[in-house]
């Protein structure tokens, strides 16, 4: 510690050369600190993501087969119509044959305009089942999801998503009010907590900007088909689920129960239209990639701290050339060699110390600073503070050394003719 | 009464590149607690290096040295170092303060490696006192560089008896200063040597100095011509 306090009072006899010694590892530090900040955000972003589609799930999207999506892209004057996808059919053939799979939950995204209040939205509606809100794990803030009754009934009732009841109603409750979904009437009788955005791209990405219909009434009330309207023209486009989840009782089964569900559906669809994920496995996929991606940050973060090292390296040497006198003084003072080492090696430490406490401020203020611009939460790994403060203090040591060796073994006769 | 410096047959050799070169040929001297000295010679006769060595900032390549009986040349860094620091303190002609120190702080850096002395005097009221002593009190908190030469080399007298050693060496210390500060200078050495009993041993080129000390060491060519 008296060192540490010598070496300190050493480093402040000479403010403006310790500072610039300090700064490599002050940049050194604050980009370790940032780079891990922004790695962990991304990280969490997309575990986050992952988890909220289900771990314990699997996924079966329908997916637009090519020749239609052509068709789309054609200028024609012709109508037309076309079906793919999953359909409720495949939705009961999952359900009775593939074991193990405790709930199928189907959902049917409707493009319909949702007014409330005269204000016209755009939220996401989604046809699904009772299931739904315990499959997603996607709770209930007020009022209740709906039930097994609504969807018999073919009810005209819907739950808002968290920003849909905002958006819709910012300065009411939702609940007992009306919204007009596609021209028709729906009770609001639920508002969903949030749940923030899944891993799934389009159009259910986003379940808390979404009105959630019973199932049976999506198709009571708004019929089979998609109706596309073009000049004079008609696309309609039959798909009656976009995608059905598959709640599996544990995730040892995932691989199977997804390889069945493949089987089963290829054998009934003659058009590649069904796409079979497990979020697990992307989150696995995901983490093997993050392991590479943490290797290559660790990488660039010693690379900072060893051009800093260098840094405070030559700067010490620059130091110890200059304080060649000083070096013979203290000699002749009664310095031992050792003392000598541990002089300098106690100014470099000091250095990379304070460096480094000021390179973590640095970077988390920078973290902080890009977290702003970016619109994303800033996230720190915990482990990333003590990590760079060790980091630098062994930075400083290991650079430290030549020069005090160097200051040590120099002749004390030699250094006191230095005037 | 036993000398306080004894050397035998001491020789100081330097490896250079176009051969080794003999800066000390087999000295023979010794040097009693009290005693004012000083050594002279020509450049190159090797008063530095007898200097240097005695104040155990270089080793002898062959003979011994003894400090208060005890043979220097087996001990090791940390021995020597410490001896060194208690029992010696140095005067040089560059003084050798630390310019970013005040003057207190200056002499106080010599307590650094080999502690107090000892005598119970608080360190800090021991720098103050020597400080008074070589007449700077109206300096305290001054920086070396708002000092006089003269003044400079007094701070390092006053530096060079903090610990309390019993050898005083000071190498050329009327070298930067003029006529009448070199003279103040040495009369404050004399009295180290007359009223405290210190050995001081004092390189110069200046021979009237060196006739007012009581011994004068001649040098020539690393060997001793006159003792």
């Amino acid at each position: 510690m008296k060192l540490l306090v010598e070496a300190w009072q050493n480093l402040m006899l000479h403010k403006t050369r310790s500072g610039l010694a300090a700064l490599g590892i002050i940049f050194g530090v604050a980009s370790v600190i940032c780079m891990l900040s922004i790695s962990e955000v991304a990280r969490q972003d997309v575990i986050g993501r992952m988890q909220r589609m289900g771990l314990n799930n699997v996924i079966v999207d329908s997916v637009k087969p090519e020749r239609i999506r052509r068709r789309e892209r054609q200028e024609s004057d012709e109508s037309w119509s076309a079906r793919y996808g999953v359909t409720r059919t495949d939705l009961e053939i999952l359900a009775d044959n593939v074991p193990v799979v405790e709930a199928v939950v189907p959902m049917r995204v409707l493009f319909k305009d949702v007014v409330a209040n005269l204000h016209v939205s755009d939220i996401t509606v989604v046809g699904t089942t009772p299931g739904y809100a315990d499959v997603m794990e996607h709770a209930v803030a007020s009022g209740r999801f709906l039930s097994p009754v609504d969807g018999a009934k073919a009810d005209p009732v819907c739950v808002l998503g968290h920003t849909a009841a905002r958006e819709l109603f910012p300065l009411q409750s939702p609940l007992g009010e009306v919204v007009k979904i596609g021209g028709i009437h729906f009770d609001v009788v639920g508002v969903m907590d949030r749940k923030g955005q899944t891993g799934s791209g389009g159009l259910l990405a986003d379940p808390d900007r979404a009105a959630y219909v019973p199932f049976e009434t999506s198709f009571a009330r708004f019929g089979r088909m998609q109706v596309r309207l073009g000049q004079g023209t008609q696309e309609m486009t039959e798909l009656e689920v976009n995608r059905a989840v598959l709640r599996v009782a544990s995730s040892d089964q995932l691989l199977p129960v997804a390889q069945i569900a493949e089987n089963l559906l290829e054998r009934r669809h003659d058009q590649e239209d069904v796409a079979v994920t497990v979020p697990f496995e992307l989150l696995s996929e995901h983490e093997k990639a993050e392991r590479i991606f943490r290797w290559v940050m660790a990488s660039l973060a010693a690379i900072s701290l060893l051009v800093g090292g260098v840094g405070i390296m030559n700067i010490m040497l620059a130091n110890m050339a200059e304080r060649r006198s000083e070096i013979g003084l203290r000699r002749a003072l009664g310095a031992t060699r050792a003392e000598i080492v541990s002089l300098f090696v106690g100014e470099s430490t000091v250095l990379c110390l304070l460096g480094g406490a000021l390179g973590m401020a640095v970077g988390a203020a920078l973290a902080q600073a890009i977290g702003a611009l970016a619109q994303w939460e800033v996230v720190y790994q915990p482990l990333s503070f003590p990590f760079a403060l060790g980091v630098s203090v062994l930075t400083g040591l290991a650079f430290g050394t030549l020069p005090a060796v160097k200051a040590a073994r120099l002749d004390p006769v030699l250094a006191l003719r230095v005037e | 009464m036993d000398p306080l410096i004894r050397l035998q047959e001491v020789r100081k050799t330097y490896a250079m590149p176009g051969g080794d070169v003999q800066a000390l040929k087999g000295i023979d001297l010794e040097f009693h607690e009290g005693e004012f000295t000083s050594i002279v010679g020509t450049s190159g006769s090797g008063k530095s290096t007898l200097l240097y060595l005695l104040g155990l900032l270089t080793e002898p390549s062959d003979g011994v040295y003894w400090f208060r009986g005890r043979q220097t040349d087996v001990m090791d860094d940390l021995e020597r170092s410490r001896l060194r620091g208690r029992e010696i303190g140095f005067v040089f002609q560059s003084f050798h303060l630390v310019p970013q120190l005040d003057i207190e702080r200056n002499v106080l850096l010599a307590a650094r490696y080999a502690g107090a002395p000892g005598n119970g005097v608080p360190l800090e009221r021991r720098a103050t006192e020597l400080l008074e002593r070589v007449g700077l009190s109206h300096r305290f908190g001054h920086r070396p560089v708002e000092l006089s030469n003269g003044e400079m080399q007094r701070v390092a007298i006053a530096r060079a008896l903090l610990t309390g050693p019993s050898l005083i060496l000071a190498d050329e210390p009327t070298g930067n200063l003029d006529e009448e500060n070199g003279a103040h200078v040495f009369e404050l050495l004399t009295s180290l040597s007359n009223d405290e009993g210190k050995t001081v041993i004092m390189v110069t080129h200046d021979m009237q100095l060196a006739e007012k000390s009581r011994r004068v060491v001649r040098l020539r060519n690393g060997e001793v011509i006159e003792s």
